[in-house]
């Protein structure tokens, strides 16, 4: 087989990447084939019911209401940081981005904690707002860097004032990354669990979790998991375009130099209030809970060994999903990259559907086809280690990806030249130049993994215990107390993830920096 | 070192020739430039040539060893000893300077001797001593240019392949490295195959030059050989610029739009005769020669192209000296200087 530029494509590595797509799929293709055996009039059945109405409407109008709130709260704050005199700009930055360090069931956990009246949808959509808006804000403050000011100077030469610039150049071309991070927090939103299990606001997910909890009902929490992935397909097929249209909008190779900020004069110190508030609600809420449980809760006791024991399983499995995520990455990332072709795409996408499938789905999904077809492998640690590794490799294979595009075949091209054959290649040259991204990526993987809840709560092996699972049985106990140490390990594993997001410039605009 | 001999090599992507029936010798130490348009299958040559690729037929030997052909088993790339320059140099990012010049050498090398090797190639290609601990991102385009025909010099190949070394430096660095380049593989004596669309490069550069269109080779000669005599008027219009006229030839003489012009070799009937726009003159003082109305003047300050209408509504445009020059609208006289090429008219066997 060949691929588009005439280049043989190994076999093995084609079957290798089938594999991993295959397993990818499992999920979906579990959805996909209960719906086609199920039929039309059964599913009608489990579907028609005033419960699943009230659960459409549930979810479908939090997910809007998030949205719109997370879109206006994200550009609001990333135009005030990026583009005004508000005084300490840095610091602000940073402030903004730390939600994104606490996991969203902690943060439900925190303000619940304080107050049994924080519930229901005005509660949910108080802090999944809070929890969720940094996913417009960086793609946001990202872009407004980059955008050339060169447009903007232009406009005001063409007559068009301060205000009408921004509205008529920059928010158009902001609009990308604005819908893309928004249909982020829809996605966000429809997998999240724990947060809305804890806001007593019942949705698809934690529906189908009880479902699946109580009665065992395959049947009904299958049903309810088409629906679910229907809806995050749609996001997902959305985002994809927004993702496309994104290229576009990057003009430039970056600004050269930033733009100049606008004067607040008489708005600073409201505008500077208003920051405040937000940081005191997204971030001094949390800490204040946490601090408060682990300080004065009369259940808090110091479990050493218990602490100790869950920190070891979580980074056990961490280790070994980031692991083969990473392994399970490279195939893909190879086809694609250096193998373009019909195969090397669908191989690509069918990784890329994972993005879309909230933890839930694959757990239940990976629960019925291991009892199906491989009962041996239910409730090992093998099969929730999969089930990771379905879950994040969107996120290693993004990340691998930019690191191979920094090797570029030519570079292999010169090597052979240089009487080098294909295995002392990849010694000298591939690996060490993709070895950072090798690392990043595993690095992002298993960050994810040891804040993981959902699939976690559903696949672990018997007697595993995780800090996420740990902090469920406590705080879904109501033993606030005894849960805050193993939220404030959660908090404190999600900061160098949060810490690498916070940095802008991306593998992808460092390639494109020419040397003077 | 060694020749290069590429005898009737033919490669195809799909339903395309992209090199077809392509004959070509380059002799031990020489330096030949491959010129054509983009698509015309010239880097699909050189990655023949290098083993990146295989040749459907036909074969390709470095001295007297095949390393391509019917019934040889290709050698693949690592062990033909070429010496590759890919666009923009293509130097390993994460290496620096000096562990990119002796990357090609044998461990032992890299570890001993490569010091000396790596000095001594810096001084080859003119680059200060103390660049060997630079990063290739804090070299400019051109200094990465040169460091990476350092690195494919230092393991001494056997034939050296340059792919549009030059196309991404501007217009003042280009020449200056190309200079260097050119000295660094005389000084070595290597034999070289670059390869450019630019007629400039490929002109002031080459001991030879091999002109290809659409997959085929259409001339190969000396620089001089190939702008003065080029094998036919696309290849005459494609290697500088040229003024193609109908013509009636009557042995040594033709008669055309720019009156009678003397031939490089005798010819009758219809021909196409080709014109040189530095062997049009433009006289202004004297009424002497064919008529014409000055419609553009191009100014470059060494020299200016004059674009003049003929009585009979011919464009000719002729090159002369920038420091007398007409304007446009201004009636000028033109004749025809040395000697015209003929050719057989296009459509005539």
């Amino acid at each position: 087989m060949h691929d588009t530029t005439g280049r043989h494509t190994p076999r093995l590595l084609l079957l290798a990447g089938a594999v991993v797509a295959l397993l990818a799929l499992v999920p979906l293709g579990y959805v996909a084939t209960y719906v086609v055996v199920i039929g039309p009039v059964d599913l009608w059945h489990l579907l028609a019911r005033p419960r699943i109405v009230e659960l459409l409407t549930n979810t479908v109008s939090l997910a809007l209401a998030c949205m719109a709130a997370t879109a206006a709260l994200g550009v609001a704050l990333a135009v005030l940081v990026e583009r005004t005199d508000l005084p300490g700009r840095r610091l602000w930055h940073g402030l903004l981005v730390a939600p994104l360090a606490v996991p969203a069931f902690v943060n439900g956990y925190a303000w619940v904690s304080l107050n049994r009246d924080v519930h229901g949808f005005s509660g949910a959509f108080v802090v999944v707002t809070l929890s969720y808006y940094p996913l417009v804000y960086l793609p946001v403050v990202a872009m407004l860097r980059r955008l050339d000011p060169a447009l903007e100077e232009s406009a005001w030469s063409l007559g068009h004032s301060r205000a009408r610039t921004f509205r008529t150049v920059v928010l158009p071309q902001l609009r990308p990354a604005l819908l893309g991070g928004a249909l982020l927090v829809g996605l966000h939103l429809l997998a999240e669990f724990g947060a809305l299990s804890l806001l007593r606001f019942p949705t698809f997910t934690t529906a189908i979790y009880d479902q699946y909890g109580s009665t065992f009902n395959g049947a009904a929490a299958t049903a309810m998991a088409g629906v679910l992935v229907l809806l995050c397909l749609v996001l997902l097929l959305a985002e994809l375009r927004m993702r496309g249209d994104r290229r576009y909008a990057r003009v430039g190779r970056g600004a050269a130099r930033a733009a100049v900020p606008v004067a607040l004069g008489r708005w600073r110190w409201p505008l500077l209030g208003a920051a405040t508030g937000i940081v005191v609600l997204a971030v001094g809420v949390p800490a204040f809970s946490l601090l408060r449980w682990l300080l004065v809760g009369t259940s808090t006791e110091f479990p050493m060994a218990q602490l100790t024991e869950a920190l070891v399983a979580t980074v056990t499995l961490a280790l070994a999903g980031a692991a083969l995520t990473t392994v399970a990455a490279i195939p893909v990332v190879w086809l694609a990259v250096r193998h373009r072709g019909w195969a090397s795409t669908v191989i690509e996408r069918s990784t890329y559907v994972a993005n879309a499938l909230p933890g839930i789905v694959v757990g239940l999904a990976l629960v019925v086809a291991s009892l199906r077809l491989a009962p041996a492998v239910y409730q090992t640690a093998a099969l929730l280690v999969v089930a990771y590794a379905i879950l994040f490799l969107p996120r290693a294979v993004v990340t691998v990806r930019a690191g191979l595009e920094q090797a570029p075949a030519v570079l292999d091209d010169v090597a052979h030249g240089l009487g080098l054959g294909p295995l002392a290649t990849a010694r000298r040259v591939t690996l060490p130049l993709i070895a950072p991204s090798l690392g990043a990526g595993a690095a992002l993987v298993f960050l994810a993994i040891s804040t993981e809840l959902t699939a976690t709560l559903m696949l672990s092996p018997i007697g595993t215990r995780t800090l996420a699972t740990e902090f469920w049985s406590a705080s879904s106990e109501l033993r606030y107390g005894a849960a805050a140490p193993y939220a404030l390990l959660l908090v404190l594993v999600s900061v160098p993830a949060t810490v690498l997001l916070m940095r802008t410039d991306t593998p992808a605009t460092q390639t494109e920096r020419v040397p003077a | 070192m060694s020749s290069l001999s590429i005898t009737g090599v033919t490669k195809s992507f799909g339903a395309t020739r992209a090199v077809d029936d392509v004959t070509l010798d380059v002799p031990h130490g020489s330096f030949t430039t491959v010129l054509g348009p983009s698509g015309c299958g010239k880097t699909t040559l050189l990655r023949l040539i290098a083993g990146f690729l295989a040749p459907e037929s036909g074969s390709i030997a470095f001295g007297d060893t095949v390393v391509a052909g019917d019934r040889v088993r290709p050698v693949p790339p690592q062990d033909r000893r070429v010496g590759y320059v890919p666009q923009e140099g293509a130097l390993f990012p994460h290496l620096d300077v000096a562990a990119n010049i002796s990357f090609g050498l044998p461990r032992e090398a890299r570890a001993t001797r490569g010091d000396d090797r790596v000095a001594e190639m810096l001084e080859l290609v003119e680059l200060p001593a103390d660049f060997r601990h630079r990063r290739p991102d804090e070299l400019s385009g051109g200094q990465q240019q040169r460091v990476a025909l350092a690195r494919s010099l230092a393991p001494a190949p056997a034939v050296v392949l340059l792919d549009e070394p030059f196309s991404s430096l501007d217009a003042g660095l280009r020449d200056s490295t190309a200079r260097a380049v050119r000295r660094a593989l005389q000084a070595t004596n290597t034999t070289a195959l670059l390869v450019t669309h630019d007629q400039n490069e490929a002109l002031s550069l080459a001991d030879q030059v091999a002109v290809m269109r659409g997959g085929r080779l259409v001339q190969s000669a000396s620089p001089s050989e190939v702008y003065l005599s080029p094998s036919d008027p696309q290849v005459a219009e494609f290697v500088g610029r040229a003024v193609v006229l109908p013509g009636t030839a009557h042995g040594d003489r033709a008669a055309c739009a720019l009156g009678e012009v003397v031939l490089t070799s005798p010819a009758e009937g219809e021909v196409a005769l080709m014109v040189r726009p530095e062997q049009v003159f433009v006289d202004l003082a004297h009424a002497e020669g064919v008529r014409g109305t000055v419609q553009e003047v191009s100014y470059y300050g060494h020299d200016c192209a004059v674009q003049v209408r003929l009585g009979d509504g011919t464009p000719v445009q002729a090159r002369m000296a920038g420091v007398r020059h007409p304007v446009a609208g201004d009636t000028v006289h033109l004749r025809v200087t040395g000697l015209v090429r003929a050719y057989r008219p296009a459509g005539s066997p």
